[in-house]
């Protein structure tokens, strides 16, 4: 045993715990291995990768030290083991998987004692790794890896003749140890990282809808930009409403990370049950508001939800604190009112008011999130006036998407994820030209169009309810002349003359009379709705041709 | 899409089921499914409320007959509200069976009807 050592002798193993050590200064090197020393921090090193620095350690140390095996194993927390990492001499340790209770063995008590420990027989040494006997190791000397305090793993030598290693030894081995330790953090980290932000945008994604649904009248464009290095918690979301109406919906939960981007999801899932649920904005809010403040977890985010009539282009929204919604037009763009209360998950049982704006034909509503708007150190006034700026007169919704992203997000991207979504009005037609399949579930949707378009010709409430009825009935006929002829289409076509509405409904089926007792309304009711009604059935179809005066001059 | 949402509840005693939404041939059997099936065999009768039906066509007309009939053979009475200015009012109307179907005004009136 060399000088310096503590006498602590343990047993058989004649295992001992060395004092003095390089950060202690209690012994400085010996001359001759001044330049050896010079090895281990040379900067050089730095260049090199973490794989690559440490099996370049290994092989210096072994030099410097004349040892036979050189190996640095790893704490893995979740286990509370130690996992060789870079092994030179001890491949088989590898291979084999060996892993290490911290407190056991020779590397497990170098790690739990946090201090240098050298083994100078390993007959009869409590020994966990297999290898380190099946080597014909004599003796071996560790020190624990330190960073900020903690122990992050243990590197150690071995010699396969006999040799005591001393505080010299120990010294040269710390000197290393201290070179490795913040490389192998610093790579720990960063792999932590970069898997949780590749789980959360993954996660993230999963989130987000897949697929926007296919509206009829309006169309819908939206964009999802994680930030940066960082995910976030931003979501939208689009549903189709009982009516023909459509939910639209903007969120971003405060805080960043897998635990945002999950929580994302319960919030997404939540409001878009809600709103399904058929609630008023206001309402949906307040439910969503109700469920975040009963999770456990503390959390907090802005919300939009508008629920838009196509048919009126009525937009009815609620904001929890969340950025106002742009308007946009052919000539310009418009900040909505506020309409705004606190961020769901806030203040005990918060209440919302809604807005109401028109959303009128040709205009587009624009959704964003903050990231969209916000640059640190700057008022968000300039923000919003960029994104005003950047909105004005493009109403197509992807291209609406696309500039707007363009014009703020710098080009390194963005340090805030971004969410926006973009709902289009678009203008109503001179004439009205539809093409369905030959399917029930199309009725609903020929009613919404023709509404929309009656409104604009200047429809009363009667005209509505009677024009849309005699359509529809004579749409459900051509639907089920269809049935069981494989797949067919039928047609309407609306348009004005002067102020009568001509209505067209066209198939390719055999118009079929009505049977039994209740089956004629159908029919009775297209004739009491409409001025005048004339079926015309030929070979190649059936067509329906439908007039009636609008506008309260009955 | 659905297109259409039922309320069931009670109103004095009286089931009081209420259709909002959209009833055309694409959902008439959920409908009639849903309200039937609401209907149990103690009652009295039944109000149906479409005084929130945007829009009910010939197949939901033929719908009201057939539930009217169906409770009748369980010797049980329907009734239907349908404001005047409602889009039901103007489908019944057109099909000219306002009078045949047991039409009243409000809610209020029909519930007071069965509970008598």
């Amino acid at each position: 045993v060399e000088h310096g050592a503590r006498g602590s002798e343990d047993g058989a193993d004649r295992r001992q715990v060395l004092v003095g050590s390089a950060s202690e200064g209690a012994l400085s090197p010996a001359p001759d291995r001044a330049a050896n020393l010079y090895r281990l921090s040379d900067p050089g090193l730095s260049d090199l990768g973490l794989e690559a620095l440490l099996n370049e350690l290994l092989v210096r140390i072994s030099e410097i030290l004349e040892v036979d095996t050189a190996a640095i194993l790893l704490v893995d927390e979740e286990h509370g083991e130690l996992v060789p990492r870079a092994v030179k001499g001890l491949e088989e340790a590898i291979e084999r998987g060996v892993r290490i209770p911290i407190g056991q063995g020779f590397a497990g008590q170098v790690a739990a004692e946090r201090a240098p420990i050298t083994i100078v027989d390993l007959e009869g040494a409590d020994i966990v790794n297999p290898v380190l006997r099946e080597r014909g190791i004599q003796a071996l000397l560790g020190v624990p890896l330190v960073v900020e305090g903690n122990v992050i793993g243990v590197l150690h030598v071995g010699s396969l003749a006999a040799r005591e290693f001393g505080t010299a030894d120990a010294v040269v081995l710390e000197l290393a140890a201290a070179r490795a330790a913040p490389a192998i953090e610093r790579a720990r980290l960063f792999a932590a990282l970069e898997g949780e932000h590749r789980g959360a945008v993954a996660l993230q994604r999963s989130l987000l809808p897949e697929r926007l649904p296919d509206l009829v009248e309006t169309t819908v464009a939206a964009r999802y930009l994680p930030a940066r290095d960082e995910v976030g918690g931003d979501w939208y979301d689009v549903v189709t409403l009982p009516g023909g109406r459509i939910g639209l919906a903007i969120g971003d939960v405060a805080g960043h990370g897998v635990r945002a981007a999950a929580l994302m999801g319960q919030m997404r899932t939540a409001l878009r049950a809600y709103a399904l649920e058929n609630h008023a904005p206001a309402v949906v809010l307040e439910l969503l508001d109700r469920m975040l403040r009963a999770t456990r977890e503390r959390a907090m985010a802005t919300v939009i939800y508008a629920v838009i009539e196509p048919e009126t282009g009525r937009v009815t929204y609620a904001s929890a604190g969340h950025p106002p919604p742009v308007l946009v037009g052919e000539d310009g763009a418009r900040l909505m009112e506020p309409a705004t209360g606190p961020p769901v998950g806030t203040v005990l049982d918060s209440t919302y008011e809604e807005a109401e704006i028109e959303l009128r034909a040709g205009e587009t509503l624009l959704l964003y999130t903050d990231g969209l708007i916000e640059v640190r150190g700057e008022a968000l006034d300039r923000g919003l006036a960029r994104l005003v700026d950047a909105a004005e007169g493009i109403t197509a919704p992807h291209t609406l998407c696309e500039r707007i992203l363009e014009a703020l997000v710098p080009s390194e991207g963005a340090s805030d994820d971004i969410a926006v979504v973009a709902l289009h009005n678009p203008p109503v037609p001179e004439v009205l030209d539809l093409r369905f399949q030959a399917e029930p579930e199309t009725l609903a949707t020929l009613r919404h169009s023709l509404r929309r378009w009656l409104r604009v010709a200047g429809a009363t409430p009667d005209d509505l309810a009677a024009i849309t009825l005699a359509c529809s009935e004579a749409a459900a006929n051509a639907v089920e002349h269809a049935y069981g002829a494989g797949p067919a289409m039928y047609e309407v076509t609306a348009q004005m003359e002067d102020s009568v509405v001509v209505l067209r409904v066209r198939d390719r089926g055999q118009w079929r009379e009505p049977r039994g007792e209740n089956r004629g309304h159908g029919q009775l009711i297209m004739r009491a709705a409409m001025d005048e009604v004339d079926i015309r059935t030929a070979e190649r179809g059936t067509e329906v041709l439908m007039r009636r005066r609008i506008g309260g001059a009955a | 899409m659905i297109g259409y949402d039922v309320h069931v509840g009670t109103q004095d005693g009286v089931l009081l089921a209420s259709l909002e939404g959209e009833i055309d041939m694409a959902n008439v059997d959920l409908v009639r499914t849903t309200v039937v099936r609401a209907i149990s065999n103690e009652a009295h009768g039944a109000v149906l409320d479409l005084s929130r039906t945007a829009y009910i066509d010939s197949a939901g007309i033929t719908l009201l007959f057939h539930m009217r009939e169906r409770l009748r053979v369980r010797g049980q009475e329907l009734r239907l509200v349908v404001p005047p200015g409602s889009p039901a009012f103007a489908a019944l109307r057109y099909a000219g069976v306002l009078e045949t179907l047991d039409v009243r005004d409000s809610v209020d009136a029909a519930v007071a009807e069965l509970r008598a």
